[in-house]
């Protein structure tokens, strides 16, 4: 076998390829636009407008990018993911795992204390992890936090995660948006929880009316002094794109948390609005169902993979806005990404020939639902369609309203379709969700084949190894037995996509969009929050 | 007496009500995935889903969950949102106001501009006047809301006119210029279709009057043209119009669906969007009662005044 080809990240990822006329390119995610601005001034108010449902601010139970985008600000974890894609400590001081790595310990900050004006101590924490595990509960990403078994409280600033097996990622993912740490008042009242926060966050809610507005207000107690600049922050949700812009344009939200992908160019042609992205590692995933005709045969899933012109998919879906990706999860985004992993190149006489030998010469049909929303599910299922019918596979696509989606096609077992996935904090987040039978769901049904089977072992011992370059060994070959055997077409991977007027410094583009933290965020003296 | 028809009006309403819940209630049991599913997305496994749908009451039967929501709400106990876990009467309470300002002010204006437009159209009827009266109307009832909602933000809401705010809602109390700058876009964006349509109800109902024998009997005696439209062929169209209007607001109580969305103005409509596609049949329940209300309420409403303006009908 020929050893892969490499290319340089830049020409596979694209990067700038009809980019350059539509706003500031964040190519790497680290490297932000910190422009000499001078000394942060305190003050004001910064209004940001959202574009989907903003339902509930309990952290536990939140699904939609905006409620964490709320919690966040409202809330500590123990960990917060840095802009380079680390990890360091928020309300932990420090942490390390135990020799044999069977248990982690948290030394929490001093000083730290809730809005209610109580100071933190190590039975918030126990409190707010054991609600998550607890299944009575139902936290939709419990299984995202890692095989912890028992949370114990070892004095009043320390904390014991014990593990049912090693896991190196557990700071990591103890950043992610469930594991927002709330007081032991706060889980007592847990019903509650969705309108009455019980958080140590920079800021302090002042109103909350559900898929409309949230308004907060600067906690003065905040443990990292001085912070936060903004006196006020209110989350406004605009669920109509036109509106949005018109509002960013008028200065009546001086920022877009999440900007829609047919919004990009328009926003970037404000004059004074910076419009930002950022490589991100949000997906949509083609699920071929790997335990039944036709896509049990690898052949045929290679077919398909073969009939795809990935960089012109991605012009076509994203826009311009995202990368390249190879049918797998992990993208530049991510610590462990395989810049060496070359981008498969489209060859339809060898998917032709791949075809016959399945014994499809004559091509075939093939059902794919789609859900109406986010829209750029049936983008991408268009494109797929398109390519693969140069080969005679013929996606018969099916639209279907996203709550009957969810309830009778997605991860049911009875028809492709395309999911769609956000950043996670960690790789093995994402891999575990969807390649794992033991820890997440499968996707694919592929766990049971030998490749499946080779990737389900990685993924536990890259759970395991704390050394980086093991673990990078390791994460590079589930990229590439993924690309090549796995149950899935991703082919690209969408930016994360802001828009903000240039009197809002410091604003948090991140690959992962949804930590919209805002405490190191100011306003500069023309900005209309300023005036009122 | 036009009251003397209230108590069977009434109580068909309420006849009318009680099906309409449990019209909804089956139909969305009928629709795939329950709040549980909507809450926990792409988190759902099936050990989650369950413990979910008991800690919500899911798991009881529909003809159960049907009983206590109704029980509730005949107590003024509107039930708890499932997916917002807030009470629903206060959260629907709020929008229900906020919903009726838009409604009310949008048929205030389109009646302003309507009534008035549709009797000098058939008054001047075949003139150039109705003629482009007639063309507008067509163009402002082809236009769909959600075309004209983004059209009229991107010519008064941004740059370089930039008069009025383009989305969102100010609570009156807060600044009453503030809440009716944000009303202006919605209620021009509602006014613009309702007006094309009454106006076309009111000149048709002009005609039909304008004709008849009684208005030739009253220009046969002498009396002024004047006093002929005003007393005596206004007065009997205008009971058309107002039926119609009635049934407008239940025309707008649609609208408002689409325009409330666009807009970001936080009203029944939005709510129930919401609510159906996340599942929340509480909510569902309670918006389609309180929609359907208003309905009724409004339709009782036009059936006395057209009683108080045509005494034939009062009689039972």
């Amino acid at each position: 076998m020929a050893p892969p080809r490499v290319v340089p990240a830049l020409t596979r990822r694209a990067f700038g390829r009809g980019l350059a006329t539509t706003g500031t390119v964040l190519a790497m995610p680290w490297v932000l636009g910190r422009r000499a601005y001078g000394e942060a001034k305190p003050g004001g108010q910064l209004t940001v407008a959202l574009y989907k449902d903003l339902r509930t601010l309990n952290p536990i139970m939140g699904i939609f990018g905006n409620e964490w985008r709320a919690t966040c600000n409202l809330y500590n974890n123990l960990t917060r993911l840095t802009a380079k894609g680390g990890v360091e400590g928020d309300l932990a001081e420090s942490y390390a795992p135990s020799a044999n790595g069977a248990s982690w310990t948290f030394t929490l900050r001093q000083g730290v204390k809730f809005h209610d004006g109580s100071a933190l101590t190590a039975a918030d924490v126990v409190a707010t992890i054991e609600k998550i595990l607890d299944p009575a509960t139902a936290a939709p990403y419990k299984a995202e936090l890692g095989p912890i078994a028992a949370v114990k409280a070892v004095d009043g600033r320390t904390v014991r995660f014990d593990l049912a097996s090693p896991y190196a990622d557990l700071p990591k993912a103890l950043a992610s948006a469930t594991a927002r740490i709330v007081s032991e008042r706060g889980i007592a009242d847990f019903a509650k929880l969705d309108s009455a926060p019980h958080g140590t966050g920079p800021f302090i809610l002042k109103e909350f009316a559900p898929n409309d507005h949230v308004l907060m207000e600067r906690n003065p107690n905040y443990f990292r002094t001085g912070r936060p600049y903004l006196d006020r922050l209110l989350l406004r949700v605009l669920p109509d794109t036109t509106a949005q812009v018109a509002a960013l344009e008028n200065r009546e939200v001086d920022a877009i948390g999440d900007v829609e992908a047919d919004s990009f160019a328009r926003l970037s042609a404000i004059k004074g609005v910076d419009a930002a992205q950022v490589v991100g590692g949000t997906f949509n995933n083609l699920v071929l169902y790997a335990n039944q005709p036709p896509f049990d045969d690898e052949r045929v899933r290679m077919a398909l993979r073969l009939a795809m012109d990935r960089e012109q998919m991605t012009a076509a879906i994203t826009g311009g806005l995202g990368t390249p990706a190879d049918d797998e999860p992990i993208s530049a985004a991510y610590e462990y990404f395989d810049k060496t992993l070359a981008l498969r190149k489209q060859d339809l006489a060898k998917a032709r020939e791949l075809l016959k030998q399945a014994g499809h010469g004559n091509g075939f049909e093939h059902r794919l639902v789609v859900s109406n929303s986010p829209a750029s599910r049936e983008k991408t299922a268009v494109v797929v369609q398109a390519m693969a019918a140069q080969i005679g596979i013929q996606f018969k696509i099916e639209l279907m309203d996203n709550a009957r989606y969810g309830a009778t096609i997605w991860n049911k077992g009875v028809a492709s379709y395309v999911g769609n996935y956000g950043t996670r904090p960690t790789e093995d987040a994402i891999l575990s969700k969807l390649y794992s039978a033991k820890y997440g769901i499968d996707e694919g049904r592929w766990a049971g084949t030998e490749a499946g089977k080779r990737v389900e072992a990685l993924i536990e011992q890259g759970r395991a190894v704390t050394d980086s370059a093991a673990r990078r060994k390791i994460y590079d070959e589930i990229q590439r037995i993924t690309s090549d055997d796995g149950p899935f077409i991703i082919p690209n991977f969408f930016n994360s996509l802001y828009a903000s007027w240039t009197y809002v410094h410091e604003w948090p583009a991140l690959a992962i969009n949804t930590e919209m933290r805002l405490e190191e965020s100011w306003l500069s003296p023309e900005a209309p929050g300023r005036k009122a | 007496m036009a009251l003397a028809l209230l108590p069977r009006r009434i109580f068909y309403g309420l006849v009318s009500l009680a099906i309409l819940s449990v019209i909804i209630f089956v139909c969305t049991h009928l629709l795939p995935g329950d709040a549980a599913t909507a809450i926990l997305g792409e988190g759902a496994t099936p050990a989650a889903l369950a413990a979910l749908r008991a800690r919500l009451g899911l798991d009881q039967p529909a003809p159960l969950q049907f009983a206590h929501w109704l029980g509730g709400v005949l107590t003024g106990d509107f039930g708890v949102s499932t997916t917002l876990n807030q009470p629903a009467g206060p959260i629907i309470a709020e929008r229900f106001l906020n919903s009726m300002a838009l409604a009310l002010v949008t048929i205030f204006c389109a009646a302003a501009i309507a009534i008035p437009l549709g009797v000098v159209a058939a008054v001047r009827r075949g003139s150039r006047l109705d003629g482009t009266i007639l063309t507008a109307s067509y163009v402002g009832i082809s236009i769909p809301d959600f075309v004209l909602g983004p059209v009229l933000i991107l010519l008064f809401a941004v740059p370089p006119l930039a008069l009025f705010p383009s989305s969102g809602f100010v609570a009156f109390a807060a600044s009453p210029a503030g809440w009716i700058a944000h009303l202006v876009l919605p209620v021009a964006a509602l006014t613009v279709v309702l007006t094309a349509h009454l106006m076309r109800q009111t000149r048709s109902g002009m005609l039909d009057v304008l004709n008849s024998d009684y208005v030739r009997t009253a220009r046969l005696k002498g009396l002024p043209e004047r006093l002929v439209l005003w007393r005596h062929a206004l007065r009997n169209a205008l009971g058309t119009t107002l039926a119609v209007l009635a049934l407008d607001l239940g025309y707008l109580m649609g609208s408002i669906v689409i325009i409330e969305e666009i807009f970001a103005y936080p009203g029944l409509g939005r709510l129930i969007v919401y609510a159906v596609a996340n599942r929340d049949i509480p909510l569902v329940e309670d918006v389609a009662l309180v929609i359907g209300t208003v309905y009724v309420a409004a339709n009782l409403v036009a059936d006395i005044a057209h009683a108080m303006l045509d005494p034939r009908l009062a009689r039972p």
